[in-house]
């Protein structure tokens, strides 16, 4: 390693990161998705096709993995997925409504010693969270994060501030601290999925954005040391805009195997259907750099609007 | 002194990666730097990393024994092991 | 100790000197991994 050359993606024999979306069904329709989850994926992987990328995991020593969906635990055989990564000591985030947890998933999750689960709650009350999460029920997703605290699962809650729930933001991190998580999210809704399609009614405006980053860095220093506050202040085309640069080691699998460079992007760079996870992570090296991906991200950001297009996959290598 | 339970490590070409998954915070390493750390999970004293590494590079004690202080140090102030 | 030495010495090729480095830690978090909150589902 030479000081004067920062180690990039090119350097690393595989990813150190997977976010996996393990199925697209979802019990909820939430106005912000950025998966416009709900219904099952066609040609989504099987479970032995699921077991090959798992054991390809392992193989290639990818340190950590986080599980969203969809709605992960709608999942059939989630927790067997589970429990392979962590007798293979591969660190695990689980990314749920929360909506499913009971004292006994709890508790299995506890025994998985994970490295966290992950619940979205967008209210500090019912209210905003159940106008946003269209079936979901905020009861259900704040007794998650107090089944799962009270077994000792590390627990983190993830907020998506829209014009329903911005105003919530300094209540909802006392909420969090009041339940004992381990930290909590949050960053500029992303224009992606079924957000993209709702902008409109729940884009805030830069006023509202202003008012939010005051409460969170009061809140950073409030916890600090107590809490996680975290926090990305910038939106998805300034993330793009940098991931040009700078991919990052990690690979986005979706339900049916494919592999896209970055949520926002409609970019597939692989198959795990067809591919092995290795060969997959070679073509997403070289992918960022394709013309047709820096046009896409140029044309991006004078139109946002395209963001939209985040799921509709346009195949890199044939 | 080890790894705390988050941290995971990777062997690399240019070294080794060190991963807090916990803090999702990256570093990355040299061979120099990878040898210390695997002493350190062999639960190995900074006296004996410094004997055993002077052996193996053909460097006296004292010669290095700074260079891995240091960096045991900060392993330490990034909070990735611990005593 | 030695044999952590002599296990060293044979996983490194014969025609590879054990040059000395300073051992040096870099923090490449930004630059490699994934924001949490960008990359959420």
């Amino acid at each position: 390693m030479d000081k004067n050359n920062i180690i990039n993606i090119n350097d690393l024999e595989a990813p150190l990161f997977i976010a996996w979306q393990i199925n697209a069904e979802c019990n909820l329709g939430c106005l912000h998705c950025c998966e416009e989850a709900g219904h099952s994926m066609p040609d989504k992987l099987s479970r032995d096709e699921t077991f090959k990328v798992l054991e390809q995991i392992v193989a290639l020593k990818i340190p950590y993995v986080a599980f969203s969906g969809g709605e992960p635990l709608l999942h059939p055989y989630i927790f067997e997925m589970c429990e392979f990564l962590r007798k293979n000591s591969i660190d695990l985030k689980i990314e749920t409504n929360g909506e499913y947890i009971d004292e006994k998933k709890a508790e299995r999750f506890a025994s998985l010693n994970l490295r966290s689960v992950q619940i979205s709650l967008d209210g500090a009350t019912s209210v905003a969270h159940e106008k946003l999460r269209l079936g979901g029920n905020w009861n259900k997703a704040t007794n998650a994060c107090k089944l799962l605290k009270s077994k000792g699962v590390n627990t983190e809650i993830v907020f998506v501030p829209t014009k329903f729930n911005i105003h919530e933001i300094g209540q909802i991190i006392d909420f969090a601290y009041s339940l004992g998580v381990y930290g909590i999210y949050t960053g500029k809704i992303m224009r992606i999925g079924r957000a993209a399609q709702n902008w409109d009614i729940l884009c805030p405006s830069d006023e509202e954005y202003k008012e939010f980053f005051t409460t969170l860095n009061e809140k950073l220093k409030q916890y600090d040391g107590k809490m996680k506050v975290y926090f990305y202040p910038y939106d998805v085309l300034e993330e793009l805009k940098y991931r040009r640069m700078s991919p990052a080691a990690s690979l986005l699998v979706i339900p049916n195997g494919k592999v896209k460079l970055i949520g926002p992007l409609p970019f597939v760079c692989g198959n795990l259907k067809k591919q092995t996870l290795k060969q997959v992570w070679e073509n997403y090296k070289i992918s960022w750099q394709k013309p047709q991906v820096q046009e896409f991200i140029d044309r991006l950001i004078k139109e946002p609007k395209l963001l939209a297009e985040s799921n509709k996959w346009v195949e890199l290598f044939h | 002194m080890k790894l705390k339970k988050f941290v995971k490590t990777r062997d690399e070409k240019f070294g080794e990666v060190i991963f807090d998954t916990l803090k999702e915070k990256v570093f990355v390493t040299n061979e120099t730097g990878k040898d210390i750390v695997d002493l350190l999970q062999q639960g190995y004293s900074s006296e004996n990393i410094v004997r055993s590494l002077s052996d193996l590079y053909n460097k006296e004690p004292a010669e290095i024994q700074n260079d891995i202080l240091s960096f045991i140090d900060s392993l330490k102030n990034n909070s990735l092991i611990e005593v | 100790m030695k044999k952590f030495v002599e296990k060293k010495n044979m996983q490194k090729q014969e025609n590879q000197k054990h040059e000395w480095k300073k051992p040096e830690l870099e923090d490449v978090s930004e630059k490699i991994m994934a924001q949490p909150y960008i990359r959420f589902t």
